[in-house]
């Protein structure tokens, strides 16, 4: 059991740290994309008509 | 009816118009992002503490790094986003796994929300409880309390504050569910407040954090490798008697992680709040998302690193591990007295956020099994509508009465709660990023955004970025398994327990829905259009539209039935039909319409029709806002007169008022028309909804009149009209409002009072006095 346990915690472990490699380009990418959306000059006051309703 | 009748031919049949999308109120990004923040900022209060008595003192680098992974896991959502409106886990992975894992996902996800209550209920009540044995302890010691109460608690009198944080999580969720059933309006601008008033607080906390470590230094907390992990029994689960227990090398970073990752519940929110986004969307959903990650990042991560920063290796964590943010301010540098302010203030903050997030747990919770009951998940007795207020009161109940058992089960321990929160939490993440690896090669649909980065092989596109998260999730969600007993075992129990609800519950509505499709079939035949439009229902302009919901009270119906024509004026019977968050906004089928619920309103009104000899239409409206739904209805039929029954919990003028406001928040083209509320007698009030024409007072036209009279006797006047005198008194009205408005003002409600009627100022142009007024008439509405 205790050997199975090890040989899964080794296959979790590289898993998980190449998930997290991956994972931290896509923060990347994601983040400097989203950030440049969100700087940029937008018609925000049309945007924010909370008021107004309609189908969607 | 009769199931055993002869099918009638379809012209024979009543049609019934379903409108598949409903009336919305769209929010800007910044309230999307206020009300995901609402949910994922509150754990910034509890997560912290719960991390740090789990694995030891390098916890804040690992809830950095969550709320870092937080930016990946929500690329996830965005995209699934992009291709769903309805992008929350059931519908994502029913989509791509079928319905068995989605009952399973949606299982785990009922578990996350049903556990946020108690969770932030108890964090809030920790607080409170942690602040006012603070303030008994500094009145002590200043000897301000006297020896009186000293031989009575003892010593310095101080809370329970697990079992006072038992009664005010118990009293918050009471107070929420009440709101629940009575159907509270989600109102984004409390969110935007709320948000508003924490991120003064975030400022101030963050940045009181940084001059105090300035002047007074800091230690780091020590660096996240597996030698300054220190797991205790219970935050080694399962594996505490292992090889992996002693000697866990680099597993323990995932273990550890897999104790911080609660930290970032609440992403699916993002998911619930997308569909009332306002255009353009996916650009609004990308907007908010990066809001909330940054924001989330400061506050839950970077706070919690700067609280075991600041706060004295040599406090012990259990002193202050519900306290986190509480305990931070007492270790700033300052006097005490502004100290224990800024602390009163946190306090509160927390008690708005963590109070806002069971509110948050019950709507989502009623969204989600509201959308599967919509499904044919949940059979139609969870839906029922509660009589007095129209809401799906059982699922209110359900959800509410679970929060409780688990509010006393965790007898107040936050730690208790947490252990088992994190279960739900990745779970429901796993399935949904599993979902949509397997739509990246499933699903060839319209896809508004992919999470990056994707490389082509052989032609093929490899999805390495969500293969990436989801394999991060995957391993935390398994590691989880065997080092969170409490999460496991009751996460497990509750999963299990909610799917087989699930698939009892299906098999027995799709045998019910055979015979009810059949049923229909013979009696109603179902339009399924986009949008509401004239043309489509088939009425005349001018039609009057009368609004149903509780079989029961269907006198309006009669009345107007009793009183119209139909041969000249058409009738169209309209049935509202609430939706909760989240709840399925396209392609709304006949199974998730006709519940029992409104296969017999609709069966009663048609049999009113009969019993009058006249023809109605029938027409359905999926609504977040009745009234929205109404007026947009009103609108697009081009309707003279919509007519209502009375509200059990408002009255005619407040209805009134409800259907303008919502009049005025409608976009063109819009006209208006009559609206009249139908009361027991009957008796029926009138009012018009849009601009109008006023209803005059008979003495304001005899003064109108009067003074056109003695006007038109002076030279020069020969062309003068009574809407001159109007134009000119309003012309004047005008100039004076601007110049004094308060003076207006106040004039004005002593009209509305009935004063200014009865001046005794009512002088005629020539200075002679006006003779008495007439009698006033009824009130008359505007």
């Amino acid at each position: 059991m205790n050997a199975l346990l090890q040989v899964a915690a080794r296959i979790f472990v590289v898993l998980f740290f190449v998930g997290v490699v991956g994972s931290m380009v896509v923060v990347l990418v994601s983040f400097v994309e989203d950030l440049e959306l969100l700087v940029e000059s937008d018609d925000a006051a049309e945007i924010d008509r909370t008021k107004s309703q309609a189908y969607s | 009816m009769s199931s055993g009748s002869q099918i009638l031919t379809p012209s024979n049949r009543v049609r019934i118009v379903v409108a598949s999308s409903v009336a919305l109120t769209f929010i800007s990004y910044w309230r999307a992002a206020a009300i995901v923040l609402n949910d994922l900022g509150s754990s910034a209060y509890y997560v912290g503490g719960i991390a740090e008595d789990a694995f030891g003192r390098s916890a804040p680098w690992f809830i950095l790094g969550v709320m870092l992974f937080s930016f990946a896991v929500r690329a996830v959502y965005v995209e699934s986003c992009s291709m769903f409106v309805r992008g929350g886990v059931y519908r994502v992975v029913k989509e791509a796994l079928g319905g068995t894992l989605a009952k399973l996902s949606v299982s785990a996800l009922m578990f996350d929300y049903i556990l946020t209550g108690p969770i932030s209920g108890v964090a809030a009540g920790q607080y409170i409880g942690g602040l006012v044995n603070e303030l008994f302890s500094k009145a002590d010691a200043h000897g301000w309390i006297g020896p009186g109460i000293h031989a009575m608690f003892h010593g310095t009198p101080q809370l329970n504050v697990n079992a006072a944080s038992v009664v005010i999580c118990l009293a918050v969720t009471l107070y929420y569910w009440w709101e629940n059933i009575k159907g509270i309006e989600e109102s984004s601008d409390k969110a935007l407040r709320v948000m508003q008033i924490t991120s003064i607080m975030v400022v101030i906390l963050l940045g009181w954090a940084v001059v105090t470590l300035l002047k007074n230094g800091g230690e780091l907390p020590p660096w996240p490798t597996p030698s300054n992990l220190h797991f205790n029994d219970t935050s080694l689960g399962f594996l505490q008697h292992t090889s992996v227990a002693s000697a866990f090398g680099l597993f323990g970073i995932l273990m550890a992680f897999g104790h911080s990752v609660l930290a970032m519940s609440g992403e699916e929110t993002l998911a619930q709040v997308n569909r009332e986004i306002a255009h353009p969307k996916l650009k609004n959903l990308k907007r908010a998302a990066i809001i909330v990650a940054i924001y989330s990042f400061l506050f839950t991560g970077v706070g919690t690193l700067l609280a075991v920063m600041i706060i004295p290796q040599h406090v012990p964590v259990a002193s202050y591990e519900n306290n986190l943010l509480a305990e931070l301010v007492m270790w700033f540098n300052g006097p005490l007295v502004v100290r224990l302010l800024f602390r009163t203030f946190v306090v509160v903050v927390g008690f708005l956020i963590l109070s806002g997030a069971i509110n948050t747990s019950i709507i989502g919770s009623n969204g989600v099994l509201n959308r599967v009951s919509e499904d044919g998940v949940l059979t139609d007795w969870f839906r029922k509508p509660q009589r007095k207020y129209g809401t799906s009161y059982r699922i209110v109940n359900l959800i509410v009465g679970l929060q409780v058992i688990t509010i006393l089960l965790s007898r107040g321990d936050v730690n208790v709660l947490g252990e088992a929160y994190a279960f739900g939490v990745i779970w429901s993440f796993t399935f949904n990023s599993f979902a949509m690896l397997v739509l990246r090669f499933k699903y060839k649909g319209e896809r508004g955004w992919k999470v990056p980065p994707n490389i082509r092989v052989f032609g093929k596109e490899i999805p390495l970025g969500l293969l990436s998260v989801f394999m991060v999730l995957l391993t935390t969600a398994l590691v989880n398994l065997a080092t969170k007993k409490v999460a496991t075992i009751s996460g497990v129990m509750f999963s299990a327990a909610f799917f087989v609800i699930f698939t009892v519950s299906e098999r027995t509505n799709a045998r019910k829905f055979k015979h009810a499709e059949k049923e229909m079939k013979e009696h109603f035949q179902l339009l399924h259009e986009e949008r509401i439009e004239r043309e489509t229902v088939g009425v005349r302009p001018d039609c009057t539209l009368v609004t149903v919901r509780d079989y029961n009270t269907l006198l309006q119906l009669r009345w107007v039935l009793q009183s119209t024509d139909t041969t000249e004026n058409d009738v169209v019977v309209l049935a509202a039909r609430l939706t909760g968050p989240g709840s399925g906004e396209v392609d709304l089928s006949s199974e998730q319409i006709f519940s029992d619920h409104e296969q017999t309103l609709f069966t009663k009104c048609v049999s009113i029709a009969e019993s009058y000899g006249k023809h109605i239409s029938l027409m359905v409206v999926p609504a977040r806002d009745v009234f929205s739904a109404i007026v947009q209805t009103a609108n697009s039929l081009g309707a003279a007169r919509v007519v209502a029954g009375l509200s059990t919990k408002m009255t005619a003028e407040e209805q009134a008022f409800r259907m303008g406001t919502a009049w005025e928040g409608a976009l063109p083209p819009k006209h208006q028309f009559v609206f009249q509320v139908v009361l027991p007698g009957p008796e029926v009030r009138s009012f018009r909804i849009g601009p109008h024409n006023p209803d005059l007072k008979t003495e304001d036209v005899m003064l109108v009149h009067r003074l056109w009279l003695d006007a038109r006797r002076q030279a020069g006047m020969d062309e003068l009209h009574h809407h001159d005198i109007v134009t000119l008194a309003l012309t004047r009205l005008a100039a004076d409002y601007s110049r004094d408005r308060q003076t207006i003002l106040k004039d004005l409600r002593g009209a509305s009072d009935g004063v200014i009627g009865k001046t005794p100022a009512r002088v005629g142009p020539s200075g002679k006095p006006l003779p008495n007024p007439v009698p006033p008439t009824d009130p008359r509405r505007h």
